[in-house]
């Protein structure tokens, strides 16, 4: 970009015939003042176009805006406008700039038809941008401006890209967050929990914290600002304050599914980190840098999976651990160290993922296996646009997929996150009828256009006349599976209803392992766990001084997105109190433990351990379907197995008796089932009624 | 010449919508000839056979309590008098009185095997009262008997009734092969043919059909639907304006055009045909809903929603109104309401109206 502008600045004398009028008091004889503070301002805006270390270019609009009122017939300047405006959100004005540039000097630039091209090409109007790229590449000096060249031949691509995304748009609505989110300042960077209720972003507004500017871009300092849907409708957004928001730069990266860890993004003096805040209490710590994937290059975007064992970074770091400069900007994945409380093996995404043009915006949707991110390789229409890909069960990801247009557009289209339906997304965009710079925009995905159903009839038959309907041809239409399920709830005191931290154990049943362990809000019990498709996974709830309490949930694997709450009364150790043990599993009609229990049993043998006085009772629930004495015994064995297991794990067998209860003691009654609507219902009804229970009988 | 007569009664099938497909079948009663009665005679007792004489006589006075005393003096005196038991049937037919009137095309067939027109009526009574199989075995009888064009078409149309096409089809083949052009059974052979998803076929029947009767407007509709069904667009709106031109009343050909027009992707002239629909029968829901769906694709959604709610209007069960109505409401942007005519579209069995609820965010409206 420097050498385009000495370049251009060296041409300038030589601008001087066509319609061209240069910046010469003897043309402007009669307005003397007017010329003097055009020139000035042509100075104090080349002053910004030509600043170091980088040129400032949005400071020099207003001043070359006033000089180009003055004289709109300088080639020059309008071509320096038109530049000023392509490195801005408003890039869409530099086109007119350009042509206009162009019009009055033809040769105005040696790379006037590259410029041409990056205006149209901004404009959508791609097989006119390509000509000019084509032009320009034809009747430039290869040597002189090979990499420009290679840019336009990018461009070339991206516009083909263009002509040919926008031929197919995706069909959504994309809605302005509105003026509780969005200001005249820019907003951007926005992060969510997994239900879509409490977001995080960026913004450069006057009550940043600090109240200080950037010297450079004479912008606000980047500060963190959150809002929080309540009955469909966001709260008007607030600066989070100290400790995530210092005076200088803070930026949103990363939250995860429960909006319990942040990760933030600090500049630290170019070098841009990762740091990390935990939420306490209702408090956020004071962010830390997470040293395992810093380094001296630049990290930037970040995102937790949802069972918090991988971390997706965007780095610039030579690939390969290798030392030397900046490659571009990659994605990244690095693995949690439960035994460690560190993160590990930093790996680079394959090569299908990340392209030699740069990678940023991570996002990782909570279903744990779709990746968005922005790049500006693979099929790009300009700029960064958003792509997803796949992780697979091989552990390879499938190639990435252009999200399409009007999403994207030729422009940076960035920081794109998901709701857990799938059914929404959020992204930060520069729009006509926005708030001014960038703002956060609602993306609701309609899918395909929804064809009419139509109806003809026939008189098939003239012994009748009667008319015969045709059968209406419905198209096929497939329903979005999202692959996954949000449990959310809240964890309190079963007596005094008061809200309790409590660590929850999310473990694959069928493999045995504890996926991740989650903790409840302290000061609001309430948790949020994503559970993705294709598992039946045990849920533990554990507090200190209370028994623990158990669920179940089979996730089928092309199952349909669904929301489960599930407030949990946790129940102390006390006699007389019962607690239903959801993850001890038996064949049916059979009483020999399945593999599956193996984490609740030995939970309950933990739990007796603890607590060596007190003595239990292990009862046998069935549902009330079959026979009653076969019912009965079925459940008398089913409990005994269980207190085998727990004398063979060196539980005194005095402190253990067993019963089984056959069907006489059903959670839910018959008639209630009777009364429950589908089929699915009364299945699961008679599930909860099949059971094993503890009840603690003395202390 | 003695006057020997049969019951030859008509039936005559009015289409509610065809005027020019009406099927007339005239069953007159007929005078014997007397030699033939002669020959009969050998077995019949003359006071026998002027009974039954008076009974025609009777009968075609429309005086059928007195036809029906005579056929049965007739019967009386000669027990085995098949044609007395046939119009004795007749007229209690005219009387309405079917269980009578069945058992005595019984007897008549027993004891005259020739009979034909007695299983005929055998098997029209049969479907009457529900009894598809009996009524098989009674046109195959008649068949058997005499292989008229009349019976063949008959089977052919309880075969199809039932959805068994291929015998319908063969039967329609026989009855085609005794008259090359009854336009009435070219018809139904070549719905029988689309039925079959044999369209080649369908179309050449059809075409055969409006060739016979060229104001066959049921004929130029099918064949309409059948080129349509093809994806033959001009040529179905061209058959479709035929069958406009041979009854201008008819709104279920401008509807179908309406929606030839639509897969031609003609949303205006689709509009102006289900408009003219509707003028001829206001009440006619499909061109309502078929009118909403075009605006639907001009993306005049108002106007769809409006359309569709007078489909649902006049059926409060008709489910793919509502969805339609759905799909203009959510480009209104109207997702709760988008959304409860999806959920109202899903109940009455459409299907994708059910997946565009799940797909949407319905649960959040």
């Amino acid at each position: 970009m420097k050498n385009i502008r000495v370049i251009l600045l060296f041409m300038l004398p030589s601008v001087l015939f066509g319609q061209n009028v240069e910046f010469d008091k003897s043309i402007f004889k009669d307005k003397k003042t007017e010329f003097k503070e055009a020139v000035n301002n042509l100075e104090e805006g080349d002053a910004f176009y030509m600043s170091e270390p980088f040129a400032l270019y949005h400071l020099a609009i207003p001043f070359y805006e006033k000089a180009n009122a003055f004289n709109p017939n300088n080639a020059a300047l309008n071509l320096k406008l038109g530049i000023c405006y392509l490195n801005t959100v408003q890039k869409f004005k530099s086109l007119s700039f350009f042509e206009m540039a162009y019009k009055l000097d033809p040769k105005v630039s040696p790379n006037i038809h590259y410029y041409l091209g990056r205006g149209l090409q901004l404009s959508q109007s791609w097989s006119k941008a390509i000509s000019e790229f084509e032009t320009f590449i034809k009747t430039t000096n290869p040597k002189e401006f090979a990499d420009l060249i290679d840019d336009a031949t990018k461009h070339i691509y991206e516009c083909n890209s263009g002509m040919k995304l926008e031929a197919s748009p995706v069909r959504v609505w994309i809605d302005n967050m509105g003026a509780e989110i969005n200001s005249d300042g820019p907003e951007y960077g926005m992060i969510m929990n997994a239900d879509a209720t409490e977001i995080y972003f960026t913004s450069r507004r006057p009550n940043t914290t600090g109240a200080g500017k950037d010297l450079f871009t004479q912008e606000w300092y980047e500060d963190i600002y959150m809002s929080k849907r309540v009955n469909g409708a966001w709260s008007p957004a607030v600066n989070v304050g100290d400790p995530l928001n210092t005076k200088g730069h803070d930026a949103t990266a990363s939250l995860n599914s429960d909006a319990s860890k942040m990760v933030i993004y600090l500049d630290d003096k170019g070098d841009g980190n990762l740091y990390e805040s935990v939420k306490k209490n209702g408090l956020w710590s004071k962010p830390k840098k997470i040293d395992e994937i810093c380094t001296e290059y630049h990290e930037s975007s970040a995102w937790y999976s949802s069972d918090g064992q991988k971390i997706y970074f965007v780095s610039d770091r030579p690939s390969e651990g290798k030392k030397g400069p900046s490659t571009g900007r990659d994605i990244y994945v690095a693995t949690w160290n439960p035994s460690k409380k560190r993160w590990e093996n930093p790996q680079r995404l394959p090569d299908n993922v990340n392209t030699k043009y740069d990678e940023d915006g991570v996002f990782l949707h909570p279903d744990g296996k779709t990746l968005y991110f922005s790049s500006k390789g693979h099929n790009s229409m300009g700029g960064y646009d958003i792509f997803y890909c796949k992780l697979q069960e091989t552990g390879t990801w499938t190639n990435p997929i252009n999200i399409g247009y009007p999403i994207n557009t030729p422009d940076h289209d960035i920081f794109f996150v998901v709701s857990a339906s799938g059914k929404t997304a959020y992204m930060t965009s520069f729009r006509t009828g926005g708030f001014g710079e960038k703002d956060l925009y609602k993306i609701t995905f309609i899918g395909e256009e929804k064809q009419p159903l139509l109806n003809t009839e026939d008189a098939l038959w003239a012994s009748s006349g009667i008319p015969v309907s045709e059968k209406v041809i419905e198209p096929k239409v497939e329903v979005r599976k999202s692959e996954m399920a949000l449990l959310k709830g809240t964890v309190r005191d079963a007596k005094s209803n008061k809200p309790l931290e409590a660590s929850i154990e999310l473990i694959d049943n069928t493999t045995n392992t504890v996926l991740a362990e989650f903790t409840s809000d302290a000061e609001t019990g309430k948790f949020l766990v994503s559970l993705p498709s294709g598992k039946n996974y045990g849920i533990a709830v554990k507090v200190n001084g209370y028994l623990f309490h158990s669920e179940n949930f089979e996730i089928p694997k092309e199952s349909d997105y669904q929301e489960i709450t599930k407030d949990v009364l946790m129940k102390k150790l006390e006699v007389g109190e019962v607690i239903v043990l959801r993850n001890i599993f038996f064949d049916l009609n059979k009483f020999s433990l399945r593999n599956e229990s193996q984490n609740e049993l030995d939970r309950l043998t933990k739990l007796l351990q603890d607590n060596p006085s007190i003595r239990i009772q292990i009862s046998g629930h069935t549902d009330s379907r079959g026979s009653a004495t076969l019912n009965k015994e079925l459940s008398a064995n089913r409990a005994k197995a269980v207190v085998d297991y727990l004398v063979s794990k060196g539980i005194d067998k005095k402190r253990l008796e067993s019963q089984g209860f056959g069907k006489e003691q059903p959670i839910i009654s018959d008639d209630s089932i009777a009364k429950l609507k589908t089929e699915k219902a009364k299945e699961q009804a008679h599930q909860s009624n099949r059971r094993t229970e503890f009840k603690i009988i003395s202390k | 010449m003695n006057k020997i007569n049969y019951f030859i009664c008509s039936f005559v099938v009015c289409s509610a919508f065809f005027s020019t497909a009406q099927v007339n079948e005239v069953k007159v009663l007929k005078a014997g000839d007397p030699v033939e009665q002669k020959s009969d005679s050998t077995a019949i007792p003359a006071k026998a056979q002027e009974k039954y004489n008076e009974g025609i006589g009777f009968f075609e006075q429309k005086k059928f309590d007195e036809s029906v005393a005579a056929f049965s003096v007739a019967i009386q005196l000669a027990p085995t008098f098949g044609k007395a038991y046939l119009n004795r049937g007749y007229a209690y037919l005219e009387s309405k009185n079917t269980k009578l009137a069945k058992a005595d095309f019984e007897f008549a067939t027993r004891y005259d095997s020739s009979l034909d027109q007695g299983f005929y009526e055998l098997g029209i009574l049969a479907e009457t009262d529900g009894q598809a199989e009996e009524a098989l075995r009674a046109y195959d009888k008649a068949i058997a008997s005499n292989p008229s064009v009349k019976y063949y078409y008959r089977r052919a149309v309880l075969y199809a009734n039932q959805g068994e096409y291929a015998r319908a089809k063969q039967d329609l083949t026989a009855a085609v092969q005794l008259d090359k052009n009854d336009a009435l059974v070219l018809n139904d052979r070549g719905s029988v043919n689309k039925q079959l998803g044999d369209m080649e076929n369908a179309i050449a029947d059809y075409k055969a059909a409006v060739e016979a009767n060229p104001k066959m407007t049921m004929a130029w509709n099918n064949l309409g639907s059948t080129y349509r069904k093809k994806g033959d667009l001009s040529k179905s709106i061209e058959a479709y304006t035929a069958a406009i031109s041979s009854d201008p009343s008819n709104f279920l050909s401008y509807n179908n055009r309406g929606v030839a027009k639509m897969d031609n992707n003609d949303w205006k002239g689709a509009i102006a045909d289900f408009r003219k629909a509707i003028d001829l029968n206001p009440n006619y829901k499909f061109a309502h809903n078929n009118l909403a769906g075009a605006y639907l694709k001009l993306k005049q959604y108002e106007d769809a929603v409006t359309a569709a709610t007078k489909a649902i209007q006049l059926d409060q069960s008709y489910g793919v109104a509502y969805y339609n109505r759905g799909a203009a409401y959510e480009m209104l942007r109207e997702m709760r309401k988008a959304c409860e005519d999806w959920s109202k579209a899903g109940e009455l069995g459409v299907e994708s109206a059910q997946a565009y609820f799940q797909n949407s965010d319905c649960s959040n409206q």
